[in-house]
């Protein structure tokens, strides 16, 4: 596809991406860097025959955690073996917005061990687009740093015809297996899909040669998609996602996860052409649940000082409309309304021996709506200047209404009853110029600010393994509110891709843990409390490059990094911040035959941030190879058979964001069949 | 004023004198009471009931009279009451405890009486009597009944004493965690009632105490924020301010002085939510 046609996916949103995607087959993925719009699109479900030299290939059955963890936008918090957090360059949390098609969803976790992306499985979505600039605020108030997920639509066909996918896939480092199945039922006039997808992985073994406890996890994964065509310009869709992870090990963590439960459903109708002007429009509504148990009765007695429950749960509703206007052909103008009521809650009961429950509401049952208004144009003028500019201003009401959760901020001297409204603006702009069909400059900044998470207004006693204190919410504390500016640089010719990206950020209000000696902590052997609370400042700096260059009909490479600085207005570094990290890789192809070999590193991070009790992590570097042969059995019907080995040299090494030092996985050697039909 | 539960001097509790206008009151509301005991007051032509909010325990027991014409069965709503306990002890030994007794000249709008009985110890140690003096503001009779009644030590410490060895009368003192409802997690307000034991007969408050308190969660090790130390306000009652982060067994550890005067600082209450 052109660069073009990716633009307009982006633009379009996730209604277009199923057109554009109709013609694709689903069993790889690759990454597509699109500086001169300043996002990131990840497809999964790129064909497998015809792939072109940006491709890397991924089973079908990949861990979407990999597939993240290999964009340069994105680093990990890794806690155990699954359910990584994301990082998007240097933004979490609340500074992100993270969506599946559009609807807003939030982890039930209040330990952060349940991001949004893992309630989704590789083989339901078609593509992940990760979001900086006038494109980030669409589904939601972020720091300009956002994450859609778009999940894989039913594809309609001439006449009736069934396709499908069976993925089977193992790996040595947790004796792991995983199984997919997709079904697609097409007629011209309506279209099924489902997917399921199961995968069951042990405790891994890592390059020490020690087998690392509590990194084990299960998670079953089924979808369906279905779609109608009502009219000649409408298409009817709904689609489900349930989504069941157990047995979930945490091994930076005192505790495990018994239980990650989600189930997501959206019905959405999208119009095309209704009038000249108006090339798409698009409703939505849905419901998500999520649901959230942790668990330590699988650790041994000693190493727990009383039992505990600790369950959470978010339910959210929401929906959206938006028109994309052509008023000209040079312009382009996507407004949106969205609208989101979420829920959350948790509790925590300990069962100490020989007395009374002890119970406390650490989510007090907290309610947000949240309504906000998205505009975003696209001018392009003579001589290949182009203007990307956008607006969204949000208003959300947030308050409580669990009584127990109400009275407890009595402690804090707050009165519970007092709702909490905040108006989050966010305007960017970028100025993007094109000389010849090499040099692509673009030049970009803006203003965003984002809501203050749960956690953050009322989190009630969250204990922070990293640094050992239990966090307190401040309902009064500020939104963040950053200033950035941007600048990317591409070149590209018949033989080499370059491109380098520079991101600065200054953040007023950064939101951030504070030692209070006023409040006790509560979990048994923490440090103390720290109070969410605004910082006056902080600065944020990303700057990636990347090289690609054909060397010949059959190899090419790809050699990548980014570095990214943090500081707090005190000079002490951001925590949680990846040192400069690279790639570089050699990729063979020809005709069904698909070979690379990878060096992924970091360097030393020593910029740590010393009141997080962070600290430093040594570099390390990991070699991985990677075959995949192609067989075409007869028309149509695709066997493709994959091999590779990762950590090849069984180092024996942790990444920065790898809490608690945990090793990884040492060499692990995998395996997986896709037949397509 | 304590000692002597026959000369209330508690000043009215206008808040709470509703009933007396209620011609809807035909039968007290006991709802959340636990019924003690019965007797009948043959002076005053009345049957009285004792209603205490859980079973009797050393400490504050907030105590409740219904009170209803032995003839007719009426509710009766003007009158006073008060509280004399006494403890036999197996000993031989007799004394009694501190009140504080609600006398108002009518019944509360729920038709009961009530005062505050500060039973000293369990009945272990012997037999409480609770001697009762009725006024019936109807008839302007008076009478006196009495209740046997059964102090059982609960899961909570609410009634501790140490012996002030800075006076040369070294008396005991004794202080009451007095709760009029239960507490909750969050804020709540914190009563302590400190009385000197005299004699075997004669409970004085003790008006000059400052107390300082740390509630604490013996099995977490923990505290919680904001709480404020209990300041006199009359009859030997210091009023403070507790706070409660979760349910389960506090501990509020006491430090006890006159003045800059240590007296004690190894007492403490605790209380289950």
């Amino acid at each position: 596809m052109s660069i073009k046609t990716w633009l307009l996916l982006v633009i379009l949103g996730i209604t277009e991406a199923a057109f554009c995607q109709s013609s694709q087959q689903d069993s790889s993925i690759f990454f597509q860097l699109k500086p001169e719009e300043l996002n990131t699109v990840i497809v999964l479900g790129a064909s497998n025959s015809k792939k072109s030299n940006a491709v890397q290939n991924y089973s079908a059955g990949a861990n979407l955690d990999k597939i993240l963890e290999d964009n340069s936008n994105i680093q990990l918090v890794k806690r155990g073996g699954y359910a990584f957090e994301p990082i998007i360059n240097g933004l979490s949390g609340g500074q992100t917005a993270i969506t599946i098609d559009g609807m807003r969803i939030f982890g039930a976790c209040t330990d952060k061990m349940d991001p949004v992306t893992s309630y989704v499985s590789a083989n339901n979505l078609s593509s992940v687009n990760v979001n900086a600039g006038t494109s980030a605020a669409e589904h939601g108030s972020n720091l300009n740093a956002s994450l859609n997920l778009t999940s894989s639509k039913a594809e309609f066909s001439d006449s009736l015809k069934v396709k499908g996918q069976v993925d089977l896939g193992s790996a040595s480092a947790a004796r792991e297996y995983n199984t997919g199945v997709r079904l697609n039922i097409g007629t011209n006039h309506w279209a099924l899909k489902a997917t399921g997808n199961k995968r069951k992985a042990n405790a891994y073994r890592a390059g020490t040669g020690q087998v690392i406890p509590f990194t084990q996890y299960q998670k079953e994964n089924l979808s369906g998609n279905f779609r109608l065509k009502a009219g000649k310009k409408s298409i009817i869709e709904a689609k489900y996602i349930y989504d069941k992870a157990f047995d979930i090990g945490y091994a930076a963590l005192p505790m495990d996860v018994a239980l990650a439960e989600s189930n997501i459903a959206q019905l959405s109708a999208n119009f095309y052409d209704l009038l000249p002007w108006i090339s798409t429009s698009t409703v939505s509504v849905y419901a998500n649940r999520i649901e959230h148990i942790m668990d330590d009765t699988k650790r041994p007695p000693e190493s727990i000082a009383m039992h505990m429950d600790m369950p959470g749960e978010t339910n959210t509703q929401g929906g959206f409309g938006s028109i994309t206007i052509a008023p000209s052909n040079k312009d382009e103008i996507i407004l949106k309304v969205d609208y989101y009521n979420t829920y959350q809650f948790a509790e925590m009961l300990m069962y100490p021996e020989n007395e009374a429950v002890m119970y406390m509401v650490t989510w007090p049952g907290v309610h947000r709506k949240a309504i906000g208004f998205y505009a975003g144009h696209v001018r392009n003028f003579e001589q290949n200047w182009k203007l990307n500019t956008s607006f969204r201003i949000e208003n959300s009401l947030t308050y409580l209404s669990d009584s127990v959760g109400i009275q407890q901020l009595q402690v804090f001297n707050l009165n519970g009853y007092t709702s909490h409204n905040h108006q989050p603006i966010s305007i960017q702009s970028d100025l993007e110029k094109t000389w010849g069909k090499q040099w692509v400059l673009s030049l970009g900044g803006g203003y965003s600010q984002r809501l203050p998470t749960t956690s953050e207004m009322y989190g009630y006693y969250l204990f922070n393994q990293s640094d050992g204190y239990d966090y307190i919410g401040d309902p009064d504390i500020a939104m963040e509110t950053a200033y950035n500016a941007v600048s990317s640089l591409k070149y590209t010719s018949d033989k080499n891709v370059l491109s380098t990206r520079i991101n600065y950020q200054f953040i007023d209000n950064y939101i951030y843990g504070v030692i209070d000696p006023n409040l006790w902590q509560m979990t048994i052997g923490a440090n103390g409390a720290k109070k969410y609370s605004n910082l006056k400042s902080a600065q944020l700096l990303n700057f990636q490059t990347s090289w690609k260059k054909s060397w010949s009909e059959h190899f090419s490479s790809l050699a990548e990094g980014r570095y990214t600085w943090g500081e707090k207005n005190s000079k002490v570094p951001l925590p949680q911040i990846s040192p400069f990290s690279y790639r570089a890789n050699i990729e063979y192809s020809k005709k069904n035959w698909f070979g690379l070999v990878e060096v992924v590193g970091a360097l030393q991070q020593e910029l740590i941030d010393t009141e997080f009790i962070e600290f430093a992590s040594p570099a390390w570097a990991i070699v991985n190879l990677r075959v995949k042969k192609n067989i075409e059995l007869k028309k149509q019907h695709l066997l493709s058979i994959q091999m590779g080995i990762e950590n090849l040299l069984d180092s024996d090494y942790h990444r920065h964001l790898d809490w608690g030092k945990i090793a990884r996985p040492g060499i692990n050697l995998y395996g997986s069949l896709s037949y397509e039909f | 004023m304590v000692t002597n539960p026959t000369a209330p001097t508690t000043p009215i509790d206008t808040t709470d004198t509703s009933g007396t206008n209620n011609p809807n009151v035909g039968k007290a509301n006991t709802d959340g009471l636990k019924l003690i005991g019965k007797a009948t007051s043959a002076e005053t032509k009345a049957k009285l009931e004792l209603y205490a909010r859980e079973d009797l325990y050393p400490g504050m027991n907030l105590l409740y009279i219904a009170a209803y014409d032995s003839e007719t069965e009426a509710l009766l709503t003007k009158g006073d009451i008060s509280f004399m306990p006494m403890m036999k002890m197996n000993s031989g030994m007799e004394h009694s405890a501190p009140v504080l007794n609600k006398v108002i000249g009518a019944a509360n709008s729920n038709g009961l009486f009530s005062g505050q009985v500060f039973f000293v110890m369990p009945s272990d140690a012997g037999k409480w009597t609770l001697k009762t003096t009725f006024k019936n503001g109807t008839g302007s009779s008076e009478g006196e009944v009495s209740f046997d009644v059964t102090v059982t030590q609960n899961s909570n410490r609410m009634m501790v004493s140490f012996m002030d060895t800075t006076t040369t009368e070294r008396k005991s003192i004794f202080l009451s965690y007095a709760l009029s409802e239960n507490p909750k997690v969050g804020s709540n307000e914190l009563k302590i009632v400190a009385f000197t034991r005299k004699n075997m007969m004669e409970w004085p408050a003790a008006d000059d105490l400052i107390i300082e308190f740390e509630p604490t969660m013996p099995s977490m090790g923990h505290g919680s924020p904001n709480n404020v130390n209990p300041t006199f306000t009359s009859e030997g009652t210091y009023i403070g301010k507790v706070n409660y982060t979760m349910t389960g067994k506090w501990q509020l550890d006491l430090t006890i002085k006159r003045g800059t005067q240590l007296l004690n600082d190894e007492l403490y209450f605790d209380y289950t939510l």
